[in-house]
């Protein structure tokens, strides 16, 4: 009876992990923008790229790595369609628990916001403001993506330990 | 943009693979033979289970039960106790001229780490081995003598030697029975920090104590700038738990993905390395990392830290950092100014990945401390400090490779893994955590499945784009005069990518790009360091002939195969 029953343990597995390693990965370096609510069709990027280093891993001294961020997004409408105050749209990053916000800068459509970034996880918000001035976002949001590394989740939520297959 | 992994069934054979289709790693073969054939087969030590990295905590996966690495368990010394072998004593200065020998002996010692009396290895009894200073282009004899139990061979690290006394057994020499010695020749032809070790299961004999700096003075004043102090530092990190040592394996090497990553900071061979200082004084740190896989983020307080040096020669242009990034086997040249009365950690500060978690968690570990005292330096050398040098030397050197940092290159590698035959619930928790990895791991975040992957399961890659040959089927062949440019590539869509420190043996290179974007400060190097999903493009300069190694500095990746060979003719 218990070996029948570790047979198909292992056999619940068999199906598991190819499923998973199917998944699709997210690249480690791109993180693809998609826009929120009636501006969901809208897509955009920012790019990642390890900051410069002599060493060959741009890191802080308490070890967050370095990036420059590339945000592009190539159409939008125009701000004001996301309120009448709506002047321009401004690039956030803000770490995952949103404890912590930093304004990279106004964009503009087909020409790339530029800035850095030294978080362990977080996201890139596009919202459209009044001006370009705040420190915190006040206006929609009009995109939005998460940074790699929010991928990363806690193995102890996962479905497999409920014994289920993964979405 | 999202990428698929399409290769689903492969992976359902690969994790269905029982113990029988575990493969073997070939180009690790003979280094495994060798050390069968001599008998290191006294297992000792229960199989036991290394503690969590510090501050982390993750429960045992379900179904790890019963399982254990295949391996039988190393512990130098058979059992005895401790006090049948010698006590190690620190490592002594030895300075050499040209036309000296030396008599280098690789044998057991005692040490007390934590409390704990354990037996290591040492040469000549110290540890690290004795500190070698030559003058540049010297050339020293040394009688390499091997009172260990198993076979070793030494190796010069960065040293562009001749190739018959570079070390590396199957390609250049013979491993070196028990017992048994061999005569090295020694040129140094460059100035700088090199190391050397054995190159024989080094996640062993090196991890127990077989590692030694050769420090080679330049014949040129004012090559550094003036310090008030200069400070030798060999970087280790040893695995223990309340036992002793964690015991290794005779038949493969365990930790086979990550590496072994140690819990007890040495410097020099001591946890509690310190350093004493005056206000205001500048100290130049030559800077080896000597751990099987750990990457430091050094760093000391505050205190500024200027960029000097590489593993082979200074920097074009000196710069300020935050910290030191430093990679198995590199060496960097750092001097740094303390300015305030205080005590001051060493310290590597990073973002541990908890793999269970998937989280992040801040960690400082401290290998050592500066003790700033309040009288201020009788000698200052601050404005010699806050100028950043330009090394016209180094940029006049670099200048007639220059014309090949645009050119397509000649040979491309990809670095990859290939995990088979591990029990099926650790392939399904490592499947899980497939969807990112960092640029760089700084701590063994996955314990479980680590201490369990020998390298029977786990084979680590380098694989030639353009042959499709891997490891040790590729031989590269250049002739003397060559510069080659190798592309390489780190592999992010593997089950488990990782940064690698790749080291070329006998000839110097350049970094000309990372990533497609050109570097703008360039030294000569002997390892590379290749973050995850990272590309780097290399200059070789091939004036060195001979048939050379290549591979992984994580000793772990090494014994799991990742090496191969280029051949540097002679030429007309
Ligand atoms: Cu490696």
């Amino acid at each position: 009876m218990r070996s029948t029953a570790s047979f198909i343990g292992r056999l619940r597995w068999l199906i598991i992990v190819p499923l998973l390693l199917a998944s699709d990965r997210p690249d480690l370096y791109l993180i693809p923008l998609k826009g929120t609510g009636p501006s969901s069709r809208l897509v955009g990027t920012a790019k990642l790229t390890p900051a410069r280093s002599p060493f060959g891993v741009a890191t802080t001294r308490d070890g967050q790595f370095l990036f420059n961020v590339d945000v592009d997004v190539p159409t939008l409408p125009p701000p004001t369609s996301y309120g009448p105050t709506a002047t321009v749209f401004v690039v956030w990053i803000a770490s995952a628990q949103l404890d912590r916000i930093e304004k990279l800068g106004p964009l503009v459509p087909g020409v790339a916001t530029k800035g850095r970034v030294a978080m362990p996880k977080f996201m890139v918000v596009i919202t459209a403001e009044p001006d370009a001035k705040g420190t915190k976002w006040t206006g929609p949001i009009v995109m939005r993506g998460n940074s790699p590394s929010s991928y990363l989740t806690n193995f102890s939520g996962h479905t497999m330990f409920n014994g289920g297959v993964p979405q | 943009m999202t990428i698929r992994l399409g290769v689903a069934a492969l992976i359902l054979l690969g994790s269905t693979a029982t113990p029988l289709l575990a493969q073997k790693p070939d180009s690790t073969k003979s280094a495994h033979e060798h050390m069968q054939h001599e008998g290191m087969n006294h297992g000792s030590g229960a199989n036991r289970m290394p503690p969590m990295p510090k501050g982390m905590k993750m429960p045992m996966i379900p179904g790890m039960e019963g399982i254990a690495p295949k391996m039988t368990p190393y512990l130098p010394g058979g059992g005895k106790d401790p006090a049948e072998f010698p006590l190690a004593s620190p490592r002594k200065l030895l300075d050499l001229k040209d036309g000296d020998s030396l008599d280098l002996t690789a044998g057991f010692v005692r040490r007390t780490l934590k409390g704990k009396d354990l037996v290591m290895y040492g040469f000549n009894g110290q540890y690290p081995g004795p500190l070698i200073r030559v003058r540049q282009s010297a050339t020293i004899t040394v009688r390499f003598v091997n009172q260990l139990d198993f076979p070793s061979a030494v190796h010069w690290h960065g040293i562009r030697l001749d190739n018959q006394f570079d070390g590396a057994p199957g390609v250049t020499q013979d491993p070196v029975p028990v017992g048994g010695q061999f005569i090295y020749r020694i040129h140094f032809p460059d100035p700088g920090i090199y190391w050397y070790h054995p190159h024989v299961r080094e996640d062993i004999q090196q991890d127990l104590g077989l590692y030694g700096n050769m420090v080679v003075e330049s014949g040129e004043a004012g090559y550094y700038n003036p310090v008030n102090d200069e400070q030798i530092l060999m970087l280790d990190d040893l695995l223990m738990d309340d036992e002793g040592i964690l015991p290794y394996g005779v038949e493969a090497a365990n930790y086979a993905i990550m590496g072994r990553f140690g819990n007890v900071f040495l410097v020099n061979g001591e946890p509690d390395y310190t350093l004493k200082v005056r206000k205001g004084e500048v100290v130049r740190f030559l800077l080896t990392n000597v751990a099987n896989t750990r990457t430091f983020n050094l760093s000391i307080g505050p205190n500024p830290i200027k960029l000097v040096g590489a593993d082979i020669s200074r920097f074009e242009r000196e710069e300020m950092v935050e910290s030191v990034v430093i990679a198995p086997a590199q060496r960097y040249v750092v001097e740094v100014k303390f300015d305030a009365p205080g005590t001051y950690a060493i310290t590597n500060q990073v973002q541990a990945l908890n793999n269970f978690l998937g989280e992040f968690q801040y960690t400082v570990d401290t290998l050592g401390t500066v003790v700033v005292g309040p009288e201020p330096t009788t000698r200052s050398h601050a404005r010699e400090f806050a100028a950043l040098r330009q090394v016209k030397a180094v940029s006049a050197e670099v200048e007639p490779y220059r014309r090949h940092f645009d050119r397509a290159p000649d040979k491309e590698l990809l670095l990859t893994v290939n995990i088979q035959g591990l029990p099926i619930t650790l392939t399904a928790f490592m499947s899980v955590d497939t969807m990112y990895f960092p640029p760089q791991e700084w701590v063994d975040g996955m314990r479980d499945m680590n201490w369990v992957a020998t390298t029977r399961e786990v084979r680590w890659i380098m694989r030639d784009l353009q042959t499709k040959k891997e490891n040790m089927d590729i031989v590269w062949d250049f002739k003397r005069g060559d510069v080659i440019k190798v592309r390489m590539t780190n592999d992010p869509l593997s089950m488990h990518p990782m940064s690698h420190p790749i080291h070329f043996h006998g000839q110097r290179m350049l970094i000309t790009a990372r990533n497609g974007i050109p570097e703008d400060n360039l030294a000569w190097r002997d390892t590379i360091l290749l973050p995850v999903g990272q590309t780097v493009d290399l200059l070789i300069e091939a004036t060195n002939p001979g048939k050379w190694m290549a591979h992984c500095h994580i000793a772990e990746h090494l014994e799991a195969g990742m090496m191969m060979v280029f051949n540097v003719a002679r030429g007309g």
